[in-house]
């Protein structure tokens, strides 16, 4: 059942990303184009023209960028609150279908999008920079950096690994707080987007306050440490455990936030679900 | 064995309002069931409770035994009064969504009726009038084998002639021992078709009968009936 919702959730939203992905290669395109004449080495009315051409289009790509991934949230939270508390929720509610299965069809296809839009990004941003001189430094980068992470240790490394791993939680996670807050709205009957919008930020503020007072906690000891330590030791013995700490404690932090905000929307939906 | 639909003091309020006010009723298996009421009485509320998409305020509502839930779900058939399908899709979109959810779903039915009632299955939701839809919505419905189908006003905003249609459609598509539950304010319209009756004002059921009961104690219509008990 979960994959029959994944089929139709990707249906139901595929036009509107297929449609922003060929606009961003399209102006990935013409920028590649732009970028390939040298309107700079004379001066001339059409050379400074076409410079501002290359400028606005340029522009325009960032613009794009940007409203692709402004695009992902608003369908994420979109499709939440209107293919479930809205009149497709009639539908939706009376599948034989588990309440986690609603949700998390909805949250896989999310990450999905959100990953396939940072692939075209790359992709789009490899098509304006596809000169030899370019991608050959930009491979030349990637080498040095590879070396780099070979020969910095296993201690620093694992610091990186522990990066992206926060980073790939919260590419697969990401709409799990957005969910939540809907559901926590749909408990005010009479005013449930100004519901969502007031739990979302007071969610927010909660999380910021608890979390920078735990990591401030654990800092302390930490801080005193590096303080009476020379700037050579301190690096080995005194930072690298530091940032270590930190961020394992923010990776239990947001693992925990997840498993919370899942139930949270679980419950409300099984237990509270009263649709307009 | 558990009644197909039972209601054990079910009360349901809103914010302010209280749509059912301990409610008790009985529903067997191999009935056509008009619930009947004015506007506001009580009936969209108690069929949402059998659905699942409310929860009571106190009491119980069982389906089979059960409450509303993963279980009670595939075997009820359920339309709302008012258009649930997604915009964007084409009838045979929505047709393979129910053959994908609905293991009692039988394609072959729905598109035989579609294509009587000449609706087009390349037709995308978005492009048709208030009443294709809701003949789109009711034929889905009526195309599934279920035990208990629930209808909200599935004649409330149509013509004549497709009312007609709509309660051939529901005669003509349930099986022997499946129960179906009509909500109406349009007595005369139904009262051909229903073997029995559900009053409801108010919140609270007002009597409940079977349609030749009502012939022979009252000797009068249900029509007739229903304008003398909910007299303004």
């Amino acid at each position: 059942m979960l994959g029959k919702l994944m089929k139709y959730e990707i249906k139901a939203t595929s036009r509107t990303f297929l449609l922003l992905y060929i606009a961003v290669l399209f102006l990935a395109i013409v920028n590649r184009i732009f970028y390939s004449f040298d309107f700079i080495d004379r001066f001339s009315s059409f050379n400074v023209l076409m410079n501002m051409m290359v400028s606005l289009f340029t522009f325009f790509y960032i613009l794009m960028i940007i409203a692709l991934f402004v695009a992902v949230t608003i369908v994420v939270i979109q499709r939440f609150y209107k293919n479930l508390f809205g009149d497709e929720g009639y539908l939706m509610f009376t599948l034989p279908v588990k309440s986690w299965q609603l949700i998390v069809s909805k949250m896989l296809v999310a990450a999905f999008w959100q990953f396939i839009s940072i692939i075209v990004t790359i992709i789009s941003i490899l098509i304006m920079l596809s000169q030899p001189a370019v991608l050959s430094a930009m491979g030349y980068a990637l080498g040095e950096m590879a070396e780099a992470f070979a020969t910095v240790g296993f201690s620093f490394q694992s610091i990186i690994i522990e990066i992206i791993l926060a980073l790939v939680l919260s590419l697969i996670f990401f709409a799990l707080p957005l969910y939540a807050c809907i559901a926590i709205g749909q408990l005010w009957k009479k005013h449930r987007v100004l519901g969502a919008f007031l739990a979302y930020f007071g969610m927010n503020f909660a999380v910021q306050t608890i979390t920078s007072a735990i990591i401030g906690g654990i800092s302390v000891p930490f801080l005193y440490k590096i303080d009476s330590l020379t700037t050579a030791q301190s690096f080995e013995s005194a930072f690298i455990p530091y940032f270590h700490t930190i961020m394992l404690i923010a990776l239990g932090i947001s693992v925990l936030l997840y498993v919370g905000y899942f139930f949270i929307t679980k419950y409300i939906i099984d237990r509270k679900l009263d649709l307009e | 064995m558990a009644p197909l639909l039972e209601c054990r003091d079910l009360t349901k309020r809103y914010t302010t309002v209280e749509a059912l006010s301990s409610i008790n009723l009985t529903i067997g298996e191999g009935r056509i069931v008009g619930l009947l009421g004015p506007n506001g009485s009580g009936k969209t509320t108690l069929i949402k409770l059998a659905s699942g998409l409310l929860k009571p305020t106190k009491g119980q509502i069982l389906i089979d035994g059960l409450e509303p839930g993963v279980f009670t779900k595939p075997i009820v058939s359920y339309l709302p009064e008012r258009s649930y399908l997604s915009e964007w899709m084409r009838v045979h979109d929505v047709l393979s969504f129910f053959e994908d959810f609905y293991v009692d779903f039988d394609r072959h039915k729905a598109t035989e009726m579609f294509q009587r009632l000449g609706i087009d299955l390349g037709m995308r939701l978005k492009t048709m009038s208030k009443g294709t839809k809701e003949k789109v919505q009711l034929i889905l419905v009526m195309s599934r084998q279920a035990r208990l189908y629930l209808l909200d006003e599935p004649i409330g905003g149509v013509d004549p002639a497709t009312r007609d249609f709509i309660l051939q459609t529901i005669v003509g598509n349930y099986s022997e021992n499946a129960t179906v539950l009509i909500s109406t304010h349009l007595i005369s319209d139904v009262e051909k078709t229903i073997d029995d009756v559900v009053f409801i004002n108010m919140g609270q059921i007002v009597l409940t009968s079977s349609v030749d009961e009502i012939r022979e104690k009252e000797g009068k219509s249900v029509d007739e009936l229903f304008r003398e008990v909910f007299r303004c």
